[in-house]
């Protein structure tokens, strides 16, 4: 074999190792790009904060109505007006919460079988007028 | 003897190039270039996510899990439940594996399904398909109005007071020895013990009353369980 044929051939693997290590470095990167991330927490995340910056009233985030717990209490979570006074009455226990920030979370005892919680919100400079939400959630120790 | 050696350096360009990318473009996933070893951990690790996974579905479904409750309306042996938004379920109870309670203040007992007559308030849990419940459990329980209103009008001789919730119904509330009365202190904010002189119109109440259904609770006239007064004067602060 001549000696430019021999050179030729290795300057032919030379390249092609060269060109295929490009390839595959694309490849993988074209298939990270592609890829989706397998929650979407961020975004949620975002969503929720500026939905409540924006309408900025009286929520509750938790529990979901009719939920079963066969815990005897709840915490109850949600947004309201910055320093508004929130009644919680349930058959439990009533109860006088002021909000220091838009967000509250209360622990309310439960009472076996159904519970009908009533949470109501004065927010400050209201002059009597509410804002009221109901839950009606169940402690049933069988489930 | 250039013109062949340039061919020959042509074709194994292309053949290493072209292999290269009909691999890579065939199967791009990691299982294709993985060792032994390496796909041992990886299936490892997929096996933990799977279980993971799982874990997170059962707690959500627990999580999710949702009773129904309303009246009950029994005809021809047949049980239906209609709830607090006027839907009608009808409610299937397997003798053998349908259990029924009566809730007691804190306690359950069981009971026959056959107890359960018009009117009963009842939970039930168990899986939901379009309107019919298939009973795991049925509690029977007492139903309770949570609310609350401006006091209207305070009757000092029959100890009742009527109040007008947010929602323009009006109540007649009796105010008996066993209703706990409680005020709220607008200085502390903190609730204390309270008595009926204290109410006045313009205040607002929030009360608990069981509904048992009687005649007098057909016209919104309760005994109330719990009153809890806050004063008008807090809102004028």
């Amino acid at each position: 074999m001549k000696k430019e044929t021999v050179f030729a051939i290795f300057l032919g693997i030379g390249l092609g190792v060269v060109v295929s290590f490009v390839m595959i470095v694309k490849s993988k990167d074209r298939t990270l790009n592609k890829s989706k991330p397998l929650t979407n927490e961020k975004k949620t995340t975002v969503a929720v904060t500026e939905s409540v910056s924006q309408i900025q009233t009286f929520k509750i985030t938790q529990p979901q109505d009719r939920q079963i717990f066969n815990t005897k209490t709840v915490v109850i979570k949600g947004t309201s007006e910055n320093e508004s006074l929130i009644v919680v009455q349930s058959p439990a226990k009533d109860m006088v919460y002021q909000t220091k920030d838009d967000n509250f979370s209360i622990e309310m005892p439960l009472v076996l079988g159904e519970n009908v919680i009533s949470l109501t919100q004065y927010s400050k400079n209201s002059q009597g007028r509410s804002q009221q939400k109901q839950l009606r959630i169940y402690y049933l120790d069988e489930q | 003897m250039k013109k062949y050696t340039i061919i020959i350096f042509l074709v194994i360009l292309s053949l290493i190039s072209f292999g290269s990318f009909f691999v890579f473009a065939v199967d791009s996933s990691p299982e294709a270039v993985l060792t032994p070893s390496q796909s041992t951990e990886e299936d490892k690790d997929i096996q933990e996510l799977k279980e993971r996974v799982a874990n997170k579905v059962a707690e959500i479904r627990k999580k999710d899990q949702k009773a129904l409750s309303g009246y009950a309306n029994v005809k021809d042996g047949k049980i239906s439940l209609k709830d607090t938004e006027d839907m009608e379920y009808t409610v299937t109870i397997d003798e053998s594996l349908s259990k029924v309670y009566r809730i007691s203040g804190s306690t359950k007992k069981e009971i026959k399904p056959s107890d359960i007559k018009t009117d009963t308030y009842m939970i039930v849990t168990g899986p939901v398909v379009d309107k019919s419940v298939s009973a795991n459990f049925i509690f029977v329980d007492d139903v309770y109005i949570v609310q609350s209103g401006k006091v209207m009008e305070i009757n000092k001789e029959d100890y009742y007071i009527k109040i007008m919730s947010q929602d323009k119904e009006e109540y007649i509330l009796d105010i008996e020895t066993s209703t706990k009365q409680n005020m709220l202190n607008m200085k502390t904010l903190e609730i204390e013990k309270s008595g009926f002189s204290k109410i006045k119109e313009g205040d607002t109440a929030h009360f608990t009353a069981i509904n048992s259904k009687t005649e007098k609770n057909s016209s919104n006239r309760f005994t109330a369980q719990k009153i809890l007064v806050i004063p008008q004067e807090y809102f004028m602060k």
